[in-house]
């Protein structure tokens, strides 16, 4: 045999021989073995399931997020600096007003912009009195959340996706003193509410307000509580429009490039007078969902993997104890006791090497069969899978430490007399 | 030369109160020779044994093993020289159950760097000369008690080992399965390896170039008209 021959075999014979031993203790103790080898892939197939089905998850929660906010554009007014002046005209919008009157024309002149209108929370500017008779005083009937005056404009009503009667909406551009109500506002004011509210009416301020019919709770305004007048109607009772915001809704993944130009389109004289609500908030919010769910995952999967963990080292324990007459036979034999520790260490390590091959098994089967239950679009990535060996190896490794160094540390004098 | 020279060799163990298991043993065994080494229970017949086989320290005095002073040797080198230079064979055999002969025999080349090239003749060899080449693939435990023992020193004697040290290797067998593992004593014996022998049973006494007697940690000699 060659020197190199020769060199390959004495590297290379420990290493078959520790094998050798490995699996003939293995193939001797079968039940045991396939119960390691069972714990592992369980523990391993849970943590990688665990962490592929949060991903699965947020990413769907992630999808929703952004399929029902990131087509969505706030635009507020920025109140104004106690010591500035009026603002011009040329603008179209009046002195006390920051939305020119024309916002919703504007907004349409916009490509990416599917709908828009503005909104103004009267209720935050003025305490208007809401009666169901010119009489009655709502807040004297003990109620602690009187209803809101919110004044609309029918685009903020689409661009919400509120449910209201369609062909009415029109009453929300005008200057009609109408009203719309929310489910609790019209329960509040002990308004039926009917499919034809024909006659009804509430008193604003002592003013009698007709109601045309009543409003659900939009994808993205809450007016279950409020009391819905025409924009214009709104502004008449406020000083000015600094509570008013517009939202607008964009084509699809169109919210960030809205973003940077709808002020411009509303107010291209004065556009530090708005404030646009940054997008990447919403970002950050599907990153933080994502992050939080695996990291939830994760947690759990460890402390599953940490009870294999113990579960397997103590298995091994009691295997050094019943071994230990083998052991100090190794000892007489001349095996040192690195040698020793290495027959246990090689054996946790092929029994997670093994379970990490049915632990990704399972994790990729639950993986996809919870997507198909609950029509998920399955996120199986190739190399997390792939990972399943590597991590029974390592839970494997930790297992055996501490069984592998009490093995090493039997004095072999007194392991021979043991039987 | 011998190969083995105990000079003076104390083992205290630090119990409370302390046990003095030898007391200044003087004992050597030349290469070939066959010694026995009586005692009751308790005169520090294992502990001499261990002391002799690597497995222990000596608290005191000097083990020159083939003129190497190994006394205070550490791990590595008496790892190395258990493998090289020893044989065991215990009362119980320590036969693993759960392998084959075989493998039994495995175990001996695996810790002495035998290439596995040459394991497999060496294996049918050794089986051959014990009388277990029939038995190569039957698990451990199947064996009877007779055939265990002689498996235990196909083991032994497998590596080709200049002493082979015997703790009671007759005491729980018949008559011809002793004199059998005697016999198989002798055949080493005879190729120049020295057998060391820790027993209480006359029968293998008598066997024995040379009788010993341990009496609580001293050694006396044994005349063989007191056999």
């Amino acid at each position: 045999m060659s020197r190199r021959g020769r060199l390959v075999e004495r590297l290379l014979t420990p290493l078959a021989d520790l094998l050798d031993d490995v699996l003939v203790e293995l193939g001797s103790r079968r039940a045991r073995a396939a119960l390691m080898i069972l714990a592992v892939g369980l523990s391993a197939g849970a943590l990688q399931s665990s962490v592929g089905l949060s991903h699965q998850a947020s990413a769907q929660i992630g999808a929703d997020i952004a399929a029902s906010t990131l087509d969505l554009v706030s635009v507020a007014v920025v109140p104004r600096p106690a010591h500035a002046g009026t603002t011009t005209a040329r603008s179209g919008a009046s002195a006390r007003q920051i939305l020119p009157d024309d916002t919703e024309a504007r907004l349409a002149a916009v490509d990416m912009i599917a709908d828009g209108g503005r909104r103004l929370d009267v209720s935050d500017s003025v305490s208007p009195v809401v009666t169901r008779l010119p009489s009655d005083q709502i807040k004297s009937s003990g109620n602690d959340d009187p209803p809101d005056v919110v004044a609309i404009t029918s685009g903020y009503l689409r661009a919400s996706r509120t449910p209201a009667p369609s062909d009415l909406s029109f009453f929300l551009d005008g200057h009609t003193s109408v009203a719309f109500l929310g489910s609790a506002a019209a329960e509040a004011l002990g308004v039926p509410q009917t499919a034809d509210p024909t006659g009804l009416q509430i008193w604003i301020d002592g003013q009698p307000f007709d109601v045309v019919g009543f409003v659900g709770s939009g994808q993205s305004a809450a007016l279950s509580n409020a009391i819905v007048v025409p924009y214009a109607v709104g502004l008449a009772m406020v000083p000015d429009d600094s509570d008013s915001s517009v939202l607008v809704r964009t084509q699809p993944g169109a919210g960030a490039q809205v973003a940077k130009i709808v002020v411009n389109a509303l107010r291209p004289d004065a556009p530090e007078r708005l404030a646009v609500s940054p997008v990447v908030s919403v970002s950050d919010l599907r990153r933080g969902v994502s992050t939080q769910m695996d990291r939830l995952a994760a947690w759990s999967g460890a402390i599953l993997m940490v009870l294999t963990i113990l579960l397997i080292a103590n298995s091994m324990v009691v295997a050094v104890m019943a071994r230990t007459m083998e052991i100090g036979l190794r000892r007489a034999l001349g095996c040192s006791r690195r040698r020793v520790a290495g027959v246990f260490l090689a054996e946790g390590v092929l029994v997670g090497f093994l379970g990490g091959l049915v632990g990704a098994g399972v994790s990729a089967v639950a993986v996809v069969a919870a997507a198909a239950l609950n029509d998920w679009t399955a996120v199986l990535q190739p190399v997390w899978v792939a990972m399943g060996p590597a991590v029974g190896v390592m839970v494997g490794l930790i297992a055996s430490a501490y069984p592998a160094a009490r093995a090493a540390a039997i004095s072999p004098a007194l392991a021979v007399r043991s039987e | 030369m011998s190969l083995v020279e105990l000079s003076e060799v104390t083992k205290t163990y630090d119990v409370s109160p302390p046990v003095h298991a030898l007391c200044g043993v003087n004992l050597t065994v030349g290469e070939g020779e066959r010694v026995a080494v009586l005692g009751r229970s308790g005169s520090g017949k294992s502990t001499l044994l261990n002391i002799v086989g690597l497995l222990d320290e000596p608290s005191s005095g000097s083990y020159l093993l083939a003129g190497r002073d190994v006394a205070a040797a550490n791990d590595k080198v008496r790892d190395g020289l258990r493998a090289a230079f020893l044989g065991f064979v215990f009362q119980e055999s320590h036969v693993l159950g759960n392998r084959t002969v075989a493998q039994n025999v495995w175990l001996g080349l695996m810790a002495s760097g035998v290439p596995r090239a040459e394991r497999g003749d060496l294996t049918q060899g050794v089986l051959e000369r014990v009388g277990l080449t029939h038995r190569s693939d039957s698990l451990g435990r199947l064996l009877s008690g007779g055939e265990k023992q002689r498996l235990a020193v196909a083991r032994a004697v497998v590596t080709s080992p200049k002493l082979l040290l015997a703790d009671e290797p007759t005491g729980n067998l018949d008559d011809a399965n002793a004199a059998s593992i005697l016999d198989l004593f002798d055949s080493q014996s005879a190729t120049g390896v020295a057998v060391l022998v820790i027993t209480h049973d006359a029968r293998t006494a008598r066997w024995a170039d040379r009788v010993v007697r341990l009496v609580d940690g001293k050694m006396q000699p044994v005349l063989r008209s007191e056999l």
